[in-house]
Formats: C-alpha cells, structure tokens, sequence
C-alpha cells in the first residue's frame, strides 16, 4: 500500500518535471543571459521630448498717418520654454513717431506655468510708458493672471494689475476666431 | 557630383521600372530586380547561407518631379535598398554612417537579440558619424517587413526601405509573381520645421478645417438646430472634428516605391495569373486607405505573419503596418492601385498593368472624413442631438440603437472580447462599450479622458464606415496556424494614450519618455495580457519591439500576431504578448512626430532579481 503511494508522488513529480521542462524549453536560462540591465544612462536618450523651444506671435502692426504725423500701432506675444515652464512676454502700444507726437507702450514679462490642458498661469510684470504733451510718465506692475483657450474657442487673458503706487486694476482680452476660408489661395 | 550621382540613380530606378516589359517573362522574382540599381548590390553578397550587407548612409540632394529637396539616403536611393533574406540564414549587415549626427537602422517587426535591434539609447549607443556598426543575427521568420531609422527625424528624410524573407519552407500563398508597394510621406521641408511648427501651432497643416460656408451647407442639411448643437457639442471639449492627421497634403507628396502619383509606378502582369502586392506603410505620419477599383483583394498576410485568406474591396493602412494582399486581374486592361491618405489632403498611386506604359482611371479624393462623438469616448446615450452627418459617419446609428449600445457598458475596468465585438452588417458598425473611465488625473500633458471608451476592433477605421464595400476589419485577422504560447495570460498591464493637442504633447498615462524613463518591467518567460486605452481622439499605431503582440480580437488560439497594432480613438484593446525575448525594448507610437516628443517607453524583459532571491 506504502509503496504504491509512493509510486504515485513518483510519478506526479517525473509528469511536473517533464510538464516544466516542455515549459522552460522556449526560454533558455543560461547564466546572465536572461538578467538584463535597463540602458545605461550614459547613452543618448532615444527621443529628445523636452527642447527648449520660443514663438512670436504678432497680432497688430499698423501705421497710420495722421494730420499731426505718423502713428504706430502694435500688438505681440512670444514665449521661449518647455512644455510646462515658459517665459513670456507681451507688449503692445501706439506711439507717435514724430516730434512731440506722444504715445502709449508697455511691455510684460511673465513667468508661465501650463496648470491644465488648456491654460497657463502667469505672474511677473509689467512696465508702462505714457508719452506727449510733455507729460511723460511711467509705472511699473505686478501682474498675475491666466492665458489660455476657454470652452468654445475663446482665447483668453484676463489679468489682475497692482501698481507701484497700490491701484488694483484687471483687465480681460478675449478672441474667437472665425474661418471664413481654411486658406486665402488655395 | 552629388547631383549627378543622384539623378543616374533616379533615372536607373525609372528605366528599372519601364524595363520591366522587358522582365516580365522572368515573373517571380521581378521585384527585386524592379528596385533601383543599389538594391541588386546590397544583396550582390548573398551567398552560402549567410549574406553580408553593406549600407552606407548620407546626405544627398533628393528630386520628385521638378522640385529637389536634401534626402538622408541608404545606398544612394530613397527608399533604401530592398533587403531579401531568407529564414533560417545569418545576415550580416555593415552600416557606414556618412552624416554629421549619430544615425541607426532598426529591422521593424524581426526578432532580433536586443543589442541588435537599433535603437539609439536603447539597444545600443547609436552609430557615430564616420563608424560602421555591424548587425550580425539569425533570420528566425518569414515575411513582409521593413526598415528605418530610428535616430531623431531621419526617417521622415528618406532612412526607409523594404526588407522581405522568404519562408525556409516552401510558402503556403501561391502566386505567380510579386511587387513590393511601399508606401510614404515625403516633405521638402526640413523634418525639424515640421516638427516646431505642429508644436508652436498643431493644426497649422490642416486645411480642412471647418468654415463658415461649412456651418452654413450643414445648416441647409441639418437645419440650424442640430448645427448649432454640433458646434457647440465640439467647441466646448476645444476639439476639432476635421482633425484627422496632424501634417497632411499640404506638404505632403505621397509616394509609392519613392515615386509620386505622376510618375505612374507600374507592376506588370499576365492576364489570369495571380499577383502578390506587399503593401508597407513607411510613412512617417500617414495612415493611407488602399484600393483597386475593379479588383478584390484577397489579404493573405499581416505584419509578415500569415492569417487566413479574407477577400476586401480597401483596407486601411496604419503607419508601420504591412499587408500581403493577392489580386486576380483577368482583363487585359491597366488598374489603378490607388492609396488615399486617411485624411484625403492627397494620395498616391501606381497601375497593375499588362504592359508598360498603361494607365486607368484614377479616383477623385473622396470628401474629407470628420471625427465622431464615438472618437470623443462620448456616451451615446447621453447625446440627444447627433447630427446626420455625424450618424452617417458613425454607422447610421439611429438614437434607440446607440442608446442600446450605451446600455451594453460593462463598467469600469472591464473587457470584452471579439465575440461581443462587431455588430452585424458591413461596414455599420459602432463597437460596443467595454468600460467608462471617471475624470482625467494625468494632469496638463492630456487633453480629455474619454467617458466610455469601446471594442473597436470590428470597426474598419476613420472614413470608411459607410463607403459601400468590403473593408477589411481587425475582427478579419485570424492566424493560419494557432499560436506556440497558449497560456493563459499571468497578469495584465494597463497602458493609456494621452495626450494635448493643443500643446502637441503625447504621452503614455500623462507622461512623456523623459518623465518616466524607468522601464516597463516583463519577466522574461511570463505570458502577460497588454491592454491599452487611447484616450485622445486620434488613431495611434503602437509598435513594440523584439516581441510580437497577439491581438485579442475574438479569434481565440488563432490571435493573429502584430508588431504594430492601430489604436483607435476612445478605443481598449488587449493584446497577449510571451517575453520570450530578454533585453531592453522600444514601445512608442510609430507616428514619428508622436514619438519624438514623448510617446516612448522602454520595455525591460528579464528574470526578476526578486526571482532570485526566492
């Protein structure tokens, strides 16, 4: 009785072995061949996702002659940075450009954080120049604000401003677009 | 001189192809003798069971038509040399690097020992500019593959090329002869522009986008209620439907064997004999629709693996896919072989013809296809006013039908199989709902997680549900002979498409390669389960290195066996994979701009050393 028993776990065990073996047989493991490293970090990455990468976008550039003289009109963005972290700088006025023809110009600089799949959020400042009739004078800004695409393709901006000398003041761009033709010659 | 060089070379690939008139009674083999010169040198070494191969790589001025462009060139020609082994020989492969940047050729779709496999960072340090590196390894498959680099953007450039192995026994698909159709993208403009331009601005190459004189017919159409909710229904996500591929025929010229459409690339054949055409996609951004008009097709390989015979009037092509298909022209008359980009921006063609010099009637690009709510991971029940232009697109689903559909969710984290797969009828289906996903944590880098994602896999993809013939679907793909490894899979990993199209970011689960460049552990020997999510409204074609994927699309023992599998929008699809092969391993989506800023990961298949501590 004893022995027959025996002769079954014999048995099971030589069908293990062999069931083992026809499993192990595809997958040779000869010493240090099966074990194997990730790629050393000395060698260069396969795709270069993080470059540094900048835009300009000019959206105003106008000229207008007047009685008084020429007058220039200007409106542009443009960011250098990653995909998360940009550096951003916007700028936009009208400035005479003869004699005591005075003008409107100011400029900011922004740091840029994207914070959801559409919007940056954006804190730096700004610097404002106001010029004619011999009242030159210039403030300086904090800025903090967003920038982004709203549901229904609204690009927006809205920003909150505090003055060098405590005023609060906020402001808010907004833009659709509208195609009238995907392209002007086709 | 280079100018020069390089028009004899076009010119010699021109007179390869009028000459073969002249061939045509050597039938079988006429392909490799149909590629340019360089081909016939590349394989001049084969002899004795082993073939050494020397690849040289440059730069060199690149002509289509009238208009020359700089291409990075294997053996002076784009595409590269046709490379033909066969199975159970040793090839040798000597690749001299004659650029100014590190270089590579990676042997898409064979199994390879992973130092061997030709990825920059990944298998090895990548080719230096002045080096040769030496491939040496056994060819252990046969079938329809490819080439490329995979170094930076080289690809888009021109570092493509076929490479075919015919099988140690005799082929089980008979035919009388043989072409290789390879199919591309090429831009004259530098691949880097390309590349910054689709980051600075992401649908700067789409030109189909809609207008106001769209609203307006959809208007006549529809009627200003459905138009309106359509409208609102895509402003709100911020997508656009008319966002089918991201660089299009805008800069685009479509090749067929590096030829354009007007160079009229011609395969020769006998009226009754049976025509064998590998199709290759090895486009960098291209997914092409393929068809004879006039012709079945009878696809007889997939990814150079077998499967069952199943006769199509067009199928789709993923980008880094390959499909054998058998044609039976029996007229004595020119048809066209005619692959539309999926997006219809442009096209490309050759003609099967019984003489040089023939033409047929090539098609007008159809009507530019839209995405679909479906594409959104949008729940159909929960949408009321679906457009008829959206309901055409998506299989004329009537609201009760898709409420039916919404109804079949299985809730989250579940899977279906084929057999739930394909609603009956061709060319009507909408796959049903395998699991509704909650809200997107995966942070800025994405874009939208779909509510409902489907099985998708009996839908035959973007544009052609409803074209009124047969199109072959990924429920059709049933391998000749059941699969070695039939366990069942041990444990399952889980891997989400994402990405912002508004930021051109793509990632795997919210991150790109530089924010998880740790591997994606496989125990060497382990059959595991490899489900993905795409979670972005574009098709992504998923390629894996050094193993093949077994698609879970209801075939049971017979998977057929991919290594580029075509995700669809809003689509969970599981594959079974054995790790049989130890090393370091690429996974990235083969749309090259995709993969360039993010969407790669690195596989690792080994024994576990926690194994070893047991």
């Amino acid at each position: 009785m004893i022995t027959f028993t025996g002769r079954i776990v014999g048995l099971t065990l030589c069908g293990a072995a062999l069931f083992s073996a026809l499993l192990a047989a595809p997958f040779p493991t000869l010493a240090g061949q099966d074990v194997v490293p990730p790629p050393p970090k000395t060698w260069p990455t396969p795709v270069e996702d993080r470059p540094i990468i900048g835009s300009v976008l000019v959206d105003l550039l106008e000229y207008q002659l007047n009685q008084g003289g020429g007058m220039l009109r200007w409106e542009a963005q443009g960011w250098v940075g990653g995909d998360y972290n940009k550096l951003w700088v916007k700028t936009e006025g009208d400035q005479g450009l003869s004699g005591d023809n005075g003008g409107e110009a100011e400029g900011q600089l922004l740091y840029s954080r994207l914070i959801s799949p559409f919007f940056y959020f954006q804190i730096g400042g700004r610097y404002q120049r106001v010029s004619g009739n011999g009242s030159d004078h210039s403030r300086g800004f904090g800025v903090i604000g967003v920038q982004g695409v709203a549901p229904y393709w609204f690009d927006i901006e809205p920003a909150l401003f505090i003055s060098q000398d405590g005023d609060v003041s906020a402001r808010l761009e907004a833009e659709y677009e509208l195609l009238l033709t995907p392209r002007l010659i086709a | 001189m280079e100018t020069e060089t390089h028009t004899f070379t076009r010119r010699r690939f021109l007179q390869y192809t009028g000459a073969l008139g002249a061939l045509a009674g050597l039938n079988r083999l006429v392909p490799a003798s149909a590629w340019p010169a360089t081909a016939a040198q590349a394989s001049a070494a084969t002899r004795q069971g082993e073939q050494v191969i020397d690849l040289l790589i440059r730069k060199q001025p690149f002509k289509i038509g009238a208009r020359q462009g700089t291409a990075v060139t294997v053996n002076g020609s784009v595409p590269g040399p046709l490379l033909r082994w066969r199975e159970g020989e040793t090839v040798t492969i000597r690749v001299t690097n004659q650029l100014e940047d590190v270089t590579s050729i990676h042997w898409h779709g064979i199994l390879v020992p992973h130092d061997m496999d030709g990825v920059p960072g990944v298998s090895f340090p990548g080719i230096q500019p002045g080096e040769t590196f030496t491939y040496r390894y056994p060819v252990k498959q046969s079938g329809t593959y490819w080439y490329h680099s995979h170094s930076g953007l080289q690809e888009q450039a021109g570092l493509w090329g076929p490479l075919i192995i015919d099988p140690a026994e005799p082929d089980p698909v008979a035919y009388d002869r043989e072409y290789v159709a390879m199919l591309s993208d090429w831009t004259f403009e530098d691949p880097h522009d390309v590349l910054m331009k689709l980051k600075k601005q992401s649908d700067y190459y789409n030109f189909q986008e809609r207008t106001i004189g769209d609203f307006f017919r959809d208007v006549s159409e529809q009627g200003w209620r459905a138009t309106i909710a359509d409208r609102l229904r895509w402003g709100r996500m911020r997508m656009d439907p008319t966002d089918i591929a991201d660089v299009t025929g805008y800069t685009y010229t479509y090749l067929i064997n590096g030829l354009p459409p007007e160079a009229n690339w011609t395969a020769l054949f006998r009226p009754g004999e049976r025509v064998r055409l590998r199709f290759i996609n090895g486009s960098t951004m291209s997914y092409f629709n393929v068809r004879i008009p006039g012709l079945a097709m009878t696809v007889v390989q997939a990814d150079g693996q077998n499967v069952e015979p199943v006769t199509v009037d067009e199928f789709q092509i993923a980008v880094a896919e390959t499909y054998d298909v058998l044609v039976e022209p029996e007229e004595d008359r020119a048809f066209t072989i005619f692959a539309e980009a999926m997006d219809r921006s442009g096209y490309t063609r050759g003609t099967l013809a019984p003489r040089a010099g023939m033409s047929a009637a090539v098609p007008k690009l159809r009507e530019r296809p839209l995405r679909t709510m479906v594409d959104m991971g949008m729940d159909m029940g929960e949408m009321g006013t679906m457009t008829t232009r959206e309901m055409g697109a998506h299989a004329k689903a009537s609201g009760g039908h898709a409420g039916h559909m919404a109804g079949m969710g299985m809730g989250p984290g579940s899977t279906a199989g084929g057999q739930m797969g394909a609603m009956p009828g061709m060319g009507e289906t909408v796959g049903p709902v395998v699991a509704r996903q909650g809200p997107n944590r995966y942070g800025p880098g994405t874009t939208m997680v779909p509510r409902v994602v489907r099985n998708r896999l009996g839908e035959p993809g973007t544009g052609l549900a409803n074209v009124g013939h047969r199109v072959l679907v990924y429920t059709d793909l049933r391998r000749v002979k059941p699969g070695d490894d039939q366990r069942p899979p041990g444990r399952e990993i889980e891997l989400h498409l994402t990405g912002n199209m508004e930021q051109y970011m793509w990632s795997f689960d919210g991150q790109k390669f530089s924010e998880a460049m740790d591997p994606i552990p496989f125990n060497y020997g382990e059959r595991l389960r490899f489900t993905m999510v795409n979670d972005t409204m574009m098709e992504h074609p998923i390629h894996l290195h050094g193993m093949f994927m077994e698609l879970d699309n209801g075939s049971g023992a017979r998977k057929p066996r991919k290594h580029t599998i075509s995700v669809k929008p809003a689509e969970r699809v599981s594959l079974e994979i054995t790790a049989d092969a130890p090393g370091n391993w690429a996974l990235h989506c083969h749309l090259l701009y995709h993969m360039e800023w993010g969407m790669f990961r690195v596989v690792n298949v080994s024994r576990r050393v926690a194994e070893d501590r047991q």
